[in-house]
């Protein structure tokens, strides 16, 4: 049966805590979209996280980004990280109840192949602090991708009322 | 149907679970999916495309066969002539560039790794066409691309317009030269998202 596009689980913080997983993915569609709104409990007004897949601890990714925060654009990259960095969220100095939004695309993520992965993020504050970035990643991992695991800035919580949401995908 | 967990239990995070492993859910809905078989495509299509979704999603993932590092992705519909313009911004890790094209026969919709770069390495452009049934309207498409090539590569977002007023009915993408090929394991699939009715 064609699956189309299927919400398979969403998570929210209501506690304490600096991570959020997904495990047991489903093998059955294409490609995962993953969408987290978050805010973080670090003491800046733009904060940041991560993610990983597979339980990973080894140096498996890459990036190539560009971003904007209101003024120019810039482009840099890495290729030497154990997560994936995703620069839109609003830390515990943003104004309230401003949360950031992202997109992270994962094509083919059951392929014998590394993951070439699209992932757009976008948070603006209601006071000085914006961003937009797009990033282009690599997942250096062969396998499937049976597990994804959000984390939240160094030493800091996600905000109450981070969501996050996985999609499947498939023909 | 078989409960399944999906998340590890966690002090401070509730879960919602949707899926019921079965029902078809929502509005994107897949149409064809093609999976390069061969060494010998120049293009992955598709044609005859129902005229029943408000939009169109095509997602590729892709490499080439020629002895580059990358190339463009070119992305060809039904609506020939030289009326598509394309506007770009693009970072490959060190800066940051905008540019334009005008009165081409195809879109460019980003880069996609050739011979030259690591092996395994496939890039990805997911494009999304606004009103393609349309027939009183330009037609207007969104590309997200990605192409890291493990510490090399770019990342891009385009817009392209077609000047004609035509329904889309075929798209897809080729390397529009007759000796380069996608290489064996480059997929391509399209998608119709439904309307709110």
């Amino acid at each position: 049966m064609p699956k189309g596009m299927q919400a398979i689980y969403t998570q929210t913080i209501t506690g304490a805590t600096n991570g959020c997983t997904f495990i047991n993915i489903p093998q059955t569609f294409t490609d995962l979209k993953l969408v987290a709104s978050v805010r973080t409990a670090e003491a800046l007004a733009m904060s940041n996280f991560r993610f990983k897949v597979n339980y990973s601890t080894t140096v498996d990714y890459t990036t190539r980004y560009m971003s904007g925060v209101g003024s120019g654009l810039a482009s840099a990259g890495s290729q030497s990280d154990d997560v994936m960095w995703i620069t839109s969220a609003p830390g515990a100095n943003a104004t309230a109840n401003t949360f950031g939004n992202t997109e992270i695309y994962i094509p083919s993520y059951k392929s014998g192949d590394w993951k070439s992965v699209i992932i757009n993020s976008v948070a603006t504050t209601a006071a000085s602090a914006s961003n937009q970035d797009i990033r282009a990643g690599l997942i250096k991992q062969t396998g499937p991708i049976t597990m994804v695991q959000f984390i939240s800035a160094a030493g800091n919580n996600f905000a109450i009322g981070s969501t996050f949401t996985i999609y499947g995908i498939g023909a | 149907m078989a409960i399944r967990r999906f998340a590890t239990a966690k002090p401070g995070v509730k879960s919602n679970r949707f899926w019921d492993q079965d029902t078809q859910q929502g509005s994107i809905v897949p149409i064809e999916s093609v999976t390069i078989s061969n060494a010998t495509s120049t293009s992955i299509g598709f044609a005859n495309i129902p005229q029943i979704y408000q939009d169109l999603m095509l997602v590729i993932t892709s490499r080439r066969t020629d002895a580059v590092t990358e190339g463009t992705q070119f992305l060809y519909t039904n609506i020939s002539g030289a009326v598509v313009s394309t506007t770009k911004f693009y970072g490959d890790g060190a800066t940051a560039t905008s540019s334009r094209v005008t009165a081409q026969n195809a879109g460019f919709i980003g880069a996609y790794p050739g011979a030259n770069a690591g092996v395994g390495i496939y890039g990805t452009q997911v494009v999304h066409f606004f009103n393609y049934a349309n027939t009183n309207k330009f037609k207007t498409y969104f590309c997200k691309s990605a192409a890291d090539r493990n510490g090399a590569g770019q990342t891009e977002l385009s817009v392209s317009l077609i000047r004609d007023n035509g329904a889309l009915t075929t798209v897809g993408v080729s390397t529009y030269n007759a000796s380069v090929y996608y290489v064996p394991g480059s997929t391509a699939t399209l998608y119709g998202i439904k309307a709110g009715s």
